[in-house]
């Protein structure tokens, strides 16, 4: 996660060292990296949260209180996976609508687009 | 009561929808609600972390026993963010109809939703001796909750209505005039029914009205600020219903606190269970920071909410950049 941001702020850098140079719109290899260095915050951002939350086990408050203790007593195992579950499904349909969408704005340009279709 | 008042007008609103049919006039009620939505539903957040903070017992209990039904919520709520947003970025008609439709009932469910959570607390919920739920999920769907979840949905549609006179103009702007009048007529109906509901079945609302009697005047502001929308609307003072709509919601959330004082969740049949604000509290030195932090940030949040219904003032007008 570190490493990552560490390699996000040369990538940054050098961008910034190219654009000086008047570089930057000619350099393809380096436009691509920052294509895909898009990917780099949402792992670094995940990978961070799995070490916090991982890390901190067996205690939910470090040193004073341990997970197990702080469990709803009302809500079931089964009610909290159905509603993780549910949960991935949603993330997943709104992320595929986002990039859906997104790709549809890139291709097409930014206005609005009026209502067309059948009229039933 | 914060909450309420300026998402109950929002989900008002979106509860409305569906009964505009044309793609200008569904473009024109999302977007008399596009930039303020977002702030008002902030209200929500701040107002669970704060019981959070300052009442962890109830928060606990209420969060974990109703999981379910806040699961529910949440669901309704993100789609119903996700329907404004969306709707209008593809040109297709069964895409912008589904996402109507997706405003419209999530708004309806969590107006309903709200309303039933807030009757359990008054009607009580079963509680152990160690203060949690001891219910199922449908047991939160007896008469009274879901009665006042009608009535909250009555009430918040009758706020959006008078809302969305306000943001709109001519023909239009006419039509929905005509249905202030009907939804504020569903929504008198309900309060009645549920006053006397009360009434009837939970007298204990009314012992600390009886102990401090000058609390009298809460119900009768009530009542004066309800017959005062019609008034309102029938000399075409927009902005003067609107308050009086305000005022309405403001006095029932007052009257719902007297009633309930001091239970913050009444256990119901064992009521020696209740939660109240003294045994579900924080100790005094969180209190006392929290009040500090709510004086604070209250004026914060007050100004920007201000600040943005000023630069969003006046009728909808459809540009570019609109919803």
């Amino acid at each position: 996660m570190v490493a990552i941001g560490m390699t996000l702020i040369a990538v940054a850098w050098f961008g910034l060292f190219l654009w000086w140079r008047g570089l930057l719109w000619k350099t393809r290899w380096f436009l691509w990296v920052l294509v895909f260095s898009v990917l780099l915050p949402q792992a670094a951002n995940q990978l961070g949260w799995f070490s916090a939350e991982v890390g901190r086990q067996p205690y939910i408050v470090y040193n004073l209180m341990k997970t197990s203790d702080a469990l709803s007593k009302t809500v079931k195992a089964g009610e909290i996976l159905t509603s993780i579950i549910l949960f991935g499904f949603i993330y997943l349909l709104l992320g595929v609508l986002f990039i859906y969408l997104l790709d549809d704005k890139i291709q097409h340009g930014l206005h609005m687009k009026e209502e067309k279709g059948h009229r039933a | 009561m914060g909450y309420a008042l300026l998402d109950g007008f929002d989900l008002g609103v979106g509860a409305l929808h569906l009964l505009v049919k044309t793609d200008t006039e569904r473009r024109i009620f999302i977007n008399s609600i596009g930039p303020i939505w977002d702030g008002n539903e902030v209200w929500l957040v701040t107002g669970g972390g704060a019981l959070f903070a300052a009442f962890p017992e109830a928060y606990a209990t209420v969060f974990s026993g109703f999981y379910l039904a806040f699961m529910l919520l949440l669901i309704a709520l993100i789609f119903r963010a996700v329907a404004i947003e969306f709707r209008s970025k593809q040109p297709m008609k069964w895409w912008r109809q589904i996402w109507d439709v997706s405003f419209s009932v999530s708004s309806i469910v969590s107006s309903l939703l709200i309303g039933i959570a807030m009757g359990n607390l008054v009607w009580g919920i079963p509680l152990g001796a160690d203060h949690e739920y001891a219910g199922t999920f449908l047991g939160l769907l007896k008469p009274y909750p879901l009665l006042l979840g009608f009535t909250t949905l009555a009430l918040f549609t009758m706020h959006g209505s008078i809302f969305i006179v306000l943001k709109t103009e001519g023909a239009l702007q006419k039509k929905l005039k005509g249905w202030v009048k009907n939804t504020m007529i569903f929504f008198i109906l309900c309060y009645v029914i549920t006053t006397l509901a009360t009434l009837i079945f939970i007298p204990r609302m009314l012992t600390t009205l009886q102990q401090q009697p000058f609390l009298f005047i809460v119900p009768v502001f009530n009542v004066l600020a309800i017959a005062n929308i019609p008034r309102n609307i029938s000399r075409g003072r927009g902005w003067g219903a609107f308050l009086s709509s305000c005022a309405t919601l403001f006095f029932l959330m007052a009257l719902l606190g007297i009633g309930l004082y001091p239970n913050m969740v009444f256990s119901n049949p064992a009521p020696e269970n209740s939660l109240t604000i003294y045994n579900a509290a924080s100790s005094v030195a969180t209190l006392k920071i929290m009040s500090i932090m709510a004086a604070i940030g209250l004026p914060l949040i007050l100004s920007y909410t201000v600040s943005i219904y000023w630069v969003f003032r006046g009728k909808v007008k459809l540009d570019s950049h609109s919803y």
